[in-house]
């Protein structure tokens, strides 16, 4: 893959090949971000269960849909 | 004898100069307009630049004494869906010490709200990308070339299934000067344009 490289003074903008070290940095960055993709994807996963829980819970007790949704409307998640 | 303007001080010729004085005349008031029209406005545009599937975007030399602030304004899709990151530059090179936070906002047009942020990482967030639509965004960068902390704010709109804002901000919490910034995704590539713009004091 390439980079971009712009000096915004002289106007030069050339398109080069990684050198060695930014290559290692951006291997780095890539298993980083996956490591981080990972951890959010765990702690959403953790989330909706204790939600999917506290809506269990409150109907166990009685409450509709709609009160829990006034009363909680943290708990609802809305889905893309 | 040659009038002047009280705003921009163009000269302009009055009856009593002579026709030989209008060469002399006509240059400075040329001179004087280029000077008022450059003096005009709130943005200088300090670089402008599109790519197309590049692993990232350094941007050399666009920070400098001459402004305090710049505003970054883009439109960037990525090869896949990412967050996009920066990392500010010096002579060339990537600042990677662990002092960039950020903090962000995504609200859905489905009204879902998420977070996407980061503590004390080698990068900044900039925002989100992806292969369905090209992200369009702002950011405004205060002070990156003095010597202090650098600040940076920012607001971006893009689709995916449904139409999402990015809303929020970065801080690099280490005094120092910076004469650049790059621009690189979280996986996959970059496509777009970028404009710097310096915030006339």
């Amino acid at each position: 893959m390439s980079i971009v490289e712009i000096w915004a003074d002289t106007g030069q903008v050339i398109e080069r090949e990684p050198t060695d070290a930014e290559a290692a940095q951006m291997a780095a960055d890539a298993a980083d971000a996956k490591k981080a993709a990972t951890a959010a994807a765990q702690a959403e996963k953790a989330a909706a269960e204790a939600r999917a829980a506290a809506i269990e819970h409150a109907k166990s007790l009685g409450f509709t849909d709609a009160m829990i949704a006034v009363m909680y409307p943290n708990l609802v998640v809305t889905n893309d | 004898m040659t009038g002047y303007t009280p705003i921009y001080n163009l000269p302009y010729v009055e009856a009593s100069d002579l026709v030989a004085n209008y060469p002399v005349v006509s240059e400075e008031l040329a001179e004087n307009v280029e000077t008022a029209i450059e003096g005009s406005g709130g943005l200088t545009l300090i670089t402008s630049q599109t790519f197309s599937a590049s692993a990232a975007v350094n941007v050399n030399n666009c920070f400098s004494a001459t402004y305090t602030n710049y505003k970054l304004v883009y439109s960037i899709g990525g090869s896949a869906d990412a967050n996009l990151y920066f990392r500010m530059r010096v002579s060339a090179a990537d600042n990677t010490a662990s002092t960039y936070s950020s903090n962000y906002a995504m609200v859905t047009s489905a009204g879902a709200l998420t977070y996407l942020n980061a503590a004390a990482g080698n990068f900044g967030i900039l925002t989100q990308v992806d292969d369905a639509k090209a992200t369009r965004g702002v950011a405004d960068i205060f002070s990156p070339f003095e010597a202090v902390e650098t600040a940076l704010t920012a607001n971006a709109e893009t689709f995916r299934t449904n139409s999402y804002s990015v809303t929020g901000g970065a801080f690099h919490n280490t005094a120092s000067s910076f004469d650049g910034i790059t621009l690189y995704p979280s996986t996959g590539n970059i496509t777009g344009y970028l404009k710097i713009y310096g915030y006339k004091d």
